[in-house]
């Protein structure tokens, strides 16, 4: 993502167009702001912050079986 | 768990083995912030393609996800030829093997809804935004309205980026997104290239060549 981009993208997502789905997303509660940033990321980024997330929240799956 | 998809998809690839990934992985491969914990893939289900994938997939001994341990099931060309749709998990990971993906069909129509992508060293289809669309569209869950907003949104945003993916193979040139097919001949292909290159984008969806305005921020919008 160039600068120009990111800087319109900040602006969308803070002002998204009335009746626009980037304005439809943000009244359902997604959170744009994620958006952006995996934008800003390679394919390969993006698949790799997936894997540690889920990684994460595996342990805490895993941790939360061994405590009960 | 999740397999690391980069480990994963380097063994399909090796293995020369037709197939486009899908779900989440698809999904976070766009842009989305979802979490997923299995990698999905369409597969073609020629012979010769099922018997690549049951070879790639061997020494990462697939067997069925969830099922009973003392359950038989051998994973090779005979089963995945007898059965469709799979959820294993193997070595590396969970992954959902997929021969029919619900409102696109096999996987002919599945790559023709797919763009490629470049991970790092590798290429893989993924499914398109509008792929994924349809396909949670006809699973008809509930956990998946929040998916489907977050596709459309996702969409727009990048399309209002002029993040659109145009994609070149065999001769053609498609912006999937759109799912529209720009061009017919080697010759319109590269005019199409060069315009594109030089901030100007031509779309061709029923033989004749339509010249659009440059490329800007708001992205490549096909007119009917």
């Amino acid at each position: 993502m160039t600068p120009k981009q990111r800087k319109l993208a900040y602006e969308l997502i803070t002002n998204p167009p009335p009746g626009s789905d980037i304005a439809a997303a943000k009244e359902y509660g997604i959170d744009l702001t994620l958006l952006v940033e995996n934008l800003d990321l390679t394919v390969a980024q993006r698949l790799r912050k997936l894997y540690s997330v889920a990684t994460f929240l595996e342990k805490i799956r895993q941790g939360n079986g061994a405590g009960q | 768990m999740i397999p690391k998809a980069e480990k994963f998809l380097t063994i399909l690839n090796r293995a020369e083995v037709e197939y486009v990934v899908i779900g989440g992985v698809a999904m976070v491969a766009h842009g989305s912030a979802r979490a997923t914990f299995d990698l999905g893939a369409c597969y073609n289900r020629s012979k010769q393609n099922i018997e690549k994938l049951c070879r790639a997939l061997e020494p990462l001994h697939p067997r069925l996800r969830g099922a009973p341990k003392n359950l038989p099931f051998r994973f090779d060309a005979k089963t995945v030829a007898a059965g469709l749709n799979f959820t294993l998990a193997t070595d590396l990971g969970d992954f959902d093997l997929l021969g029919e993906v619900a409102g696109l069909g096999f996987y002919d129509a599945v790559y023709k809804s797919s763009v490629l992508k470049r991970v790092e060293k590798i290429s893989c289809r993924v499914l398109s935004l509008d792929g994924l669309y349809k396909a949670k569209i006809a699973a008809g869950r509930d956990k998946d309205i929040e998916a489907l907003k977050e596709i459309k949104g996702l969409k727009d945003l990048k399309e209002h980026l002029g993040m659109n993916e145009l994609c070149h193979e065999n001769g053609l040139l498609f912006s999937h997104d759109r799912q529209v097919t720009c061009a017919n001949s080697a010759q319109k292909v590269f005019q199409l290239h060069a315009r594109i290159c030089l901030g100007v984008t031509i779309f061709h969806n029923n033989g004749s060549l339509q010249r659009q305005a440059p490329l800007r921020a708001r992205g490549m919008r096909h007119r009917a």
